[in-house]
């Protein structure tokens, strides 16, 4: 394949960057790995016209987020032949540190709400190409973060959900009132 | 137990960023060699299946070319030849007065007599109802609404307000005074209400996680938030968030999946506006969860709603019954009129015969960055996208105009013989009848469409100012 150096480059550039987004996505390193995998599986089919591509990472990186669905353990399964060349590497794997409450906070919200603060809060998206990125419309994209932040919230929020069971975030979220806001903002110009 | 850290929303980033880099640091792939095996295996089973499907395809072509449609060509852009348009500063500034909204942008910023009512909080702490003189921005009110406060509806001389999960409170428009508290389960949120005559008709959910308690739809005195009557749905459905629809004796509200295999359908209810029985409900044909912002549109005996899966409905509006359905893409509706049913899909603004469904015409106005609105200006369909303000005419689809003013935030609002749009970076004023761009404000970020009211024009940026322009 003509193309094979460049695109060893992009995969060696992309992949760990995509597995840590994609993680917060799934709750689960096999999984992440697995979707990130099976996308530059497919950008490698198509890396002749994905490489003049400008952000040749967001497609792979769609695909990925595509593939971590609710469904995507079956779809693992049925790729048990491509993955079992990498069984060695699974059983000496550790799994990466959890930064304290946030997994498990993200792990109680629907995959995809997940998706929609990992594309919107770390990676500074804005709503349209969120909607864009995952084939939504703008206002299922503002409602799912609308969700989610009000479910991580409750569960981030100290002394607001954080110590409940699994399913506190139903009890939504009981922020604290901060210090009064200015009153009276009036500004005549 | 680990210690738990002082967490708020504002370190969220932060935190997602410092977990990403670490489960980064964990991964192991098996590397680009495997990966470009797979890829290869997967070519050679992919050529060999392509041959077959040429020849299915070459059978298939003269099939595909008798439903080719007629087209008309994007309406074409002017060319700019008329002078920049000329800057203007605003009258008036608000600073704090608004924050950007994640729910619809009606829920925030709401323009009623000489008043311009905002809602600051969302997605933090605390949440604030102010009320503003529209006309020189002068502070008039303020209620402390409680997290993520939004406008629930307007009307009666009362604006209903309340945090995400309740309750509902109703204050006087003119002074902010509390008239009442209309308390709500634990984890039952309103969505947008609609007042019709002295009635306050509100649908509220249950939209946390694992939570697939029945939406509850309320029928409350606006003056009192005395109930009149409360009708329980669907278990696994969450409404949508537009306010019901009332017309003809009836509410129409429709719901969505709270999420996915939640409930097997979504449907359009409607209820009798007296009673809240419920009439009849309507399939919608959307499976999984999505949300839009448009209400039904009556006319003509028949209800006309997008669906979350990407379909324009037509159902019968005393019985239910479906009339039609187009399911090429997901409709934004502008309106009906003369016996057509205008919505803007995917790119193109199409016109279907009201009754069957038909397209009469099309016309493509472009895709791209920027959200997608259309609306009916008398003969005239005004829509938002592909980065300008197109208009066509309602009857044929002809283009009229089209002005590169740049992707649209919220919808075009029509004001006397201009049309005001809200984009990524400035407020923008045309001019119907020319299509030439009068004015535009000063780089801005503005996050809601603009309201017109007491001969202001609003808008809310996203460093939560409200800003007052002269039309």
């Amino acid at each position: 394949m003509r193309d094979e150096p460049d695109f060893e480059d992009f995969y060696a550039a992309v992949f760990d960057q995509l597995v840590g987004q994609l993680f917060l996505v799934t709750g689960n390193l096999q999984d992440a790995e697995d979707a990130v995998q099976e996308a530059l599986t497919r950008a490698a089919l198509r890396w002749p016209r994905l490489r003049r591509y400008r952000a040749p990472e967001a497609w792979v990186r769609r695909v990925a987020m595509n593939l971590a669905s609710d469904g995507f353990r079956r779809f693992r399964r049925r790729l048990a032949v491509a993955v079992r060349l990498r069984a060695d590497l699974e059983s000496r794997q550790a799994a990466p540190l959890e930064v304290p409450g946030l997994m498990d906070a993200l792990r109680a919200l629907p995959v995809a709400q997940r998706k929609v603060v990992v594309l919107h809060h770390l990676l500074d998206l804005p709503v349209e190409e969120v909607a864009a990125e995952l084939g939504v419309p703008v206002g299922t994209v503002k409602s799912r973060l609308a969700r989610a932040r009000g479910a991580l919230a409750a569960r981030l929020t100290p002394g607001a959900g954080v110590e409940q069971p699994r399913h506190a975030g139903a009890q939504g979220p009981r922020v604290q009132e901060g210090p009064h806001a200015q009153e009276g903002a009036g500004n005549h110009g | 137990m680990p210690r738990r850290e002082r967490a708020t929303m504002a370190d969220l980033r932060e935190r997602l960023a410092a977990q990403a880099e670490e489960a980064a640091r964990a991964a192991r792939g098996p590397g680009v060699a495997a990966t470009l095996r797979r890829a290869r295996a997967r070519r050679r089973r992919l050529l060999g299946g392509r041959v077959a499907l040429s020849l299915l395809l070459v059978a298939g072509l003269a099939g595909l070319t008798s439903r080719l449609l007629d087209e008309r060509e994007p309406a074409s852009p002017p060319q700019p030849t008329a002078p920049l348009p000329r800057q203007i500063a605003p009258l008036w500034t608000a600073r704090g007065a608004a924050s950007e909204p994640l729910a619809p942008q009606d829920r925030t910023l709401r323009a009623v007599g000489d008043l311009v009512v905002a809602t600051t909080g969302f997605g933090g702490p605390s949440g604030r109802t102010r009320a503003y003189d529209a006309r020189t921005g002068a502070f008039r009110w303020l209620h402390r609404t409680g997290p993520n406060a939004f406008i629930t509806a307007v009307g009666g001389g009362m604006v209903v307000v309340a945090p995400q999960y309740g309750p509902l409170v109703g204050l006087e428009l003119a002074t902010g005074r509390e008239r009442w508290r209309f308390p709500l389960a634990e984890g039952q949120g309103p969505e947008s209400g609609t007042v019709a005559g002295d009635t306050l008709y509100v649908g509220t959910s249950f939209p946390a996680e694992g939570n697939d308690d029945p939406p509850v739809v309320y029928a409350l005195d606006v003056a009192t938030g005395r109930q009149r009557w409360r009708t329980v749905l669907d278990p696994g459905t969450d409404l949508q968030w537009a306010g019901p629809v009332v017309d003809g004796g009836q509410v129409l509200v429709a719901d969505t999946l709270s999420h996915e295999g939640s409930a097997p359908a979504s449907h359009l209810h409607a209820l009798d506006a007296a009673t809240g029985r419920r009439r009849w409900r309507a399939d919608l044909h959307a499976p999984t969860q999505g949300f839009f912002n448009d209400h039904p549109v009556l006319a003509g005996g028949l209800v006309y709603l997008p669906t979350a899966s990407g379909m324009l409905l037509a159902v019968d509006a005393r019985s239910g019954r479906e009339v039609w359905r187009d399911d090429s893409g997901f409709p934004v509706l502008a309106g009906v009129r003369d016996g057509l049913v205008i919505a803007l899909v995917d790119g193109r603004l199409v016109g279907f015969d009201a009754a069957t469904g038909a397209r009469r015409w099309q016309t493509g106005v472009g895709t791209g960055a920027g959200e997608q609105w259309a609306v009916l200006d008398g003969d005239t369909v005004l829509a938002a996208a592909g980065g300008a303000l197109v208009a066509v005419d309602a009857a044929s689809g002809a283009a009229r105009w089209r002005a590169p003013v740049g992707p649209a935030v919220g919808q075009p609002v029509v004001a006397g013989d201009r049309v005001y749009v809200a984009t990524r970076d400035r407020l923008v004023a045309v001019d119907r009848g020319s299509r030439s761009e009068l004015w535009a404000s000063s780089r801005l970020r503005p996050v809601t469409a603009p309201v017109v009211t007491a001969g202001r024009v609003v808008v809310a940026t996203r460093d939560g100012t409200l800003l007052g322009f002269a039309p």
